[in-house]
């Protein structure tokens, strides 16, 4: 720790001392002091390639630390090739685009002798992969078209710089791994422009040429180079598109466009004799061998114009149009056109297919449909007149069953009280009390009026015929029956036979008799009221009775009949007080002692509908008094002396009971509050 | 990092073209004074206290020396020497140590009857060059620890220390290219800051 600590204060006091020396750079940049102290740039040259005036050396750049392609002259070149080799430097680097190799440096050795680098090719010249693709068939056309196509640009751009290569071949052409294309080797290339004709007679000095003989080498390749090359004439972009058409030749059948000997090849160019690329190889569109043998042309002016011409026959053909160097016909181009657009014309034709057959369906669905929609309305109008026809038979029937109806009713209505009371008597009636000929009990009379009078009538008229000594007293009855029917004017003949007799009824039959017609108007409550009080006060009493049971059985009750019936009451009528509306009828007898029933036996009361009944002061002690009110439904009790209901039975309507506190006892009202209100 | 001395030379009170002794020769200048005691006092502390100077006289006594330097500044010839000034320090420090002794013997002699004859230690200059190393060195890792993460100052102490670079990358679990980097980071920095602080402070050219 302690020496730790020394050293520390050592170093510290080092770092002290050292804070005004001038700092040592390469402690912090160790690269900036090797690259400052570099000698020599280029180590570790390996011979790559030898070409016809150069040779390409691969190289370690130590400045920019990467293997390098270096080119130099032979090492026994003449020094008059120093400037075309430095030219051809200077060109490639004018030449900046991906597809042009790139020269980094141009310079001069410790030799002296002139030396330039370029990228260091990777991959396989253009020849190499040409003869693989014959070989064993890797590189498909379209790979093999758009390498043509990347050298087709880099030629463009050269011809904008007004630079011609002059020596396009597979060879010069470096396909990489990835797809990049370096077009190479612009040793023969030139700057069109006059002041480069000079260095172009140098090229073609003849003592340069000769040197370069030495080597092998003929300028430029037989087969790519134009007739015009071969022939020393002018030589101008149109060279290059020759060159360039014999590339796609090559592209396309992978074998170079002239086979043979150098002078065959020679004289085959020169005479234009080139062999069409379709029958060189298999599979080569006829398009494209067009656009081959027009760039081909004996004649400059015969071939493309420019390379971005040829580019875009080129790019017809990949894009599936026909070039126009290729006459082709309007099958070729519906060809093309299908195989440009393979997907979207299946799926067209696929859909049309579809829309017919759909189409067809529905029209043979539909005429279908049809028929058998004309088929139903043929049959629904068949239809539609039976249903006419019946309908007007219906409605005849229908007239003639209301017409019945109508008769049918009336005979009902005629018949139909008869009919009650005589399924009443059927039913009800002792046989013995009609074969005793009793007709003319009281009793039987309330009971069943009509019956008991046509009953009367008959039994009459019998003894009118079979009892002619007894005829006058038969007579007599029948002007009662009469009378009693209110048949005034049918009695009057019969009372005038024995009118004495009659006593005074014979006079008020007589007066009703004239006053009213009972054919003609039905007898009103208050004049049935007059004919019972006119009764009662000549003592009359049965027949009062009578003639209001027969009138009710008759005619039923109508309005004012409150009065007809307490007229019965006689001199206690004025105890009570019917009202229609509400159906209640108050008794209210004071002082005054009289039974609900009279002498007869006879209980008239039951004429009126009653649902209320209010006993104001009376003397009722026993509900029997009212067991006839079958519809009562409130009984007001305080006014009497009804300590009893009796047999609930007889009052089904009942529902509300008003009595006095102490006017039940409790077994009453404990037996009667379940059934009706008591208050 | 680069940014980060930017900032910190911004900050910086020195930068200022105008130099603490410059500002000295200025009497309205109070703004000097306090910086000035602030980088010396405790220095001159340090000093005092190895020249053994007794506790209860070190504040008066530290004062006084402080005020002869400051007093002394704008008479110093500057050089290009950080020797010279150190001397000039010296010279002051002693001769005020030297008053002040005689002073306080006198009193003490007065007092006490004892004679204190030679209180100053013939090393003073020895005291005042290792306090002064010391001093500046203190300053400037406290600078390098305000603008280096922990990461880059433990390189740097362990380089201090003489460990290997592999040593220390293998500890650091840092590639050895990173340690280099931050080894010479914070050891250039270092030269910077202890450049700038005595130029400053030892009023060099």
């Amino acid at each position: 720790m302690m020496t730790e600590s020394n050293i520390q204060t050592q170093a510290l006091n080092q770092l002290f001392d050292q804070a005004f020396d001038e700092r040592d750079p390469a402690e912090q940049s160790p690269l900036y002091v090797d690259l400052r102290s570099l000698e020599e740039r280029y180590v570790q040259a390996e011979l790559i390639a030898v070409g016809g005036m150069k040779r390409i050396l691969k190289v370690l750049d130590r400045r920019s630390n990467r293997h390098v392609a270096m080119a130099r002259l032979h090492e026994d070149a003449s020094d008059l090739l120093f400037d075309p080799f430095i030219r051809e430097a200077r060109l490639t680097a004018l030449l900046e685009h991906p597809n042009v190799i790139s020269v980094h440096d141009v310079g001069v050795d410790k030799e002296e002798k002139p030396y330039f680098t370029m990228d260091l090719k990777v991959g396989d010249g253009l020849d190499v992969v040409l003869q693989k693709a014959l070989a064993d068939g890797g590189c498909p056309l379209s790979d093999r078209l758009e390498i043509f196509l990347k050298v087709c640009d880099a030629i463009t751009f050269a011809h904008s710089r007004d630079v011609i290569h002059l020596d396009l071949k597979p060879a010069n052409i470096q396909v990489g791994h990835y797809g990049e294309v370096l077009v190479c080797d612009w040793g023969l290339g030139k700057l069109i422009g006059s002041t480069d004709e000079i260095d172009d007679d140098e090229l073609l000095n003849p003592d340069l040429l000769s040197g370069m003989t030495v080597y092998g080498k003929v300028k430029g390749t037989p087969g790519y180079m134009a007739p015009e090359q071969i022939r020393g004439e002018n030589r101008d972009k149109r060279t290059d598109i020759y060159a360039l058409g014999g590339l796609l030749y090559a592209v396309l059948t992978c074998r170079p466009p002239l086979a043979g000997d150098t002078d065959t090849m020679q004289q085959a160019a020169l005479s234009g004799d080139i062999v069409p690329p379709t029958e060189r190889g298999s599979g080569v569109p006829e398009s494209l061998s067009a656009v081959v043998m027009k760039a081909m042309a004996l004649e400059p002016a015969d071939r493309y114009a420019s390379v971005s011409d040829l580019i875009t026959e080129v790019r017809a053909f990949l894009g599936g149009f026909s070039p126009v160097a290729h006459e082709s016909g309007l099958s070729t181009e519906f060809l093309l056109f299908y195989r440009r657009h393979r997907v979207s014309c299946n799926l067209a034709a696929a859909f049309v297919v579809m829309v017919v057959v759909v189409t067809a369906l529905f029209v043979d669905r539909l005429s279908a449909k049809r028929v058998e929609a004309e088929a139903l309305a043929a049959r629904l109008r068949v239809e539609k007149q039976e249903t006419e026809t019946l309908a007007a038979r219906l409605r005849v029937e229908k007239e003639e069953t209301e017409k019945l109806a109508v008769q049918l009713r009336v005979e009902k209505e005629d018949s139909e009280a008869l009919l009650r009371e005589i399924g009443l008597m059927t039913t009800a009636l002792p046989v013995d009390l009609v074969a005793t000929g009793d007709q003319f009990s009281h009793d039987f009379f309330y009971q069943l009026p009509l019956v008991s009078y046509e009953l009367s009538i008959r039994s009459v008229h019998e003894m009118i015929r079979t009892e002619p000594e007894r005829a006058d007293e038969a007579r007599l009855q029948l002007a009662y029956l009469y009378f009693m029917s209110a048949e005034f004017a049918e009695a009057k003949p019969y009372f005038e036979i024995d009118p004495k007799r009659m006593r005074g009824l014979a006079r008020v039959n007589e007066a009703l008799a004239e006053s009213f017609d009972p054919d003609k108007h039905k007898t009103s409550a208050t004049q049935l009221a007059g004919i019972i009080k006119t009764l009662l006060s000549m003592n009359r009493k049965v027949q009062a009775g009578k003639f209001l049971a027969y009138d009710y059985a008759s005619l039923g009750y109508r309005e004012g009949y409150g009065l007809a019936v307490t007229a019965m009451f006689g001199n206690h009528a004025h105890c009570f007080s019917y009202e229609a509306e509400t159906q209640t009828l108050t008794i209210d007898a004071g002082v005054e002692s009289f039974s609900l029933r009279t002498n007869q036996g006879q209980y008239p009361l039951r004429f009126l509908p009653i649902k209320r009944l209010i006993l104001v002061d009376t003397v009722i002690s026993d509900s029997s008094e009212i067991t006839d009110l079958k519809m009562l439904e409130m009984a007001d009790l305080r006014g009497s002396q009804i300590t009893s209901m009796g047999d609930l039975n007889m009052f089904p309507q009942l529902k509300t009971l008003i009595v006095r506190p102490d006017q039940l006892s409790q077994e009453e009202e404990i037996r009667l509050r379940p059934q009706v209100r008591i208050k | 990092m680069d940014q980060q001395h930017q900032i910190n030379l911004s900050e910086d009170p020195w930068k200022t073209r105008e130099t603490l002794i410059d500002r000295a020769r200025d009497p309205s200048d109070s703004q000097a004074w306090d910086e000035f005691t602030n980088y010396y006092s405790g220095f001159i502390r340090m000093v005092l206290i190895k020249l053994q100077v007794t506790r209860d006289d070190l504040e008066d006594f530290s004062q006084d020396v402080l005020l002869k330097l400051w007093q002394g500044l704008p008479k110093m010839e500057m050089g290009r020497d950080d020797a010279r000034f150190r001397a000039w320090m010296g010279t002051v420090i002693r001769n005020a140590v030297y008053n002040h002794c005689s002073q306080a013997s006198t009193r003490k002699r007065r007092e006490t009857n004892a004679a204190v004859a030679d209180v100053a230690p013939p090393d003073i200059e020895d005291i005042i060059e290792s306090e002064w190393r010391k001093h500046i060195i203190a300053l400037v890792i406290e600078r390098l620890n305000a603008s280096f993460s922990g990461k880059a100052m433990d390189v740097f102490t362990m380089t201090l220390d003489g460990k290997s670079v592999d040593d220390i990358a293998s500890a650091m679990e840092l590639t050895k290219a990173s340690v280099y980097v931050l080894r010479n980071r914070v050891r250039t920095r270092f030269l910077d800051e202890a450049k700038q602080l005595r130029s400053q402070l030892e009023f060099r050219e």
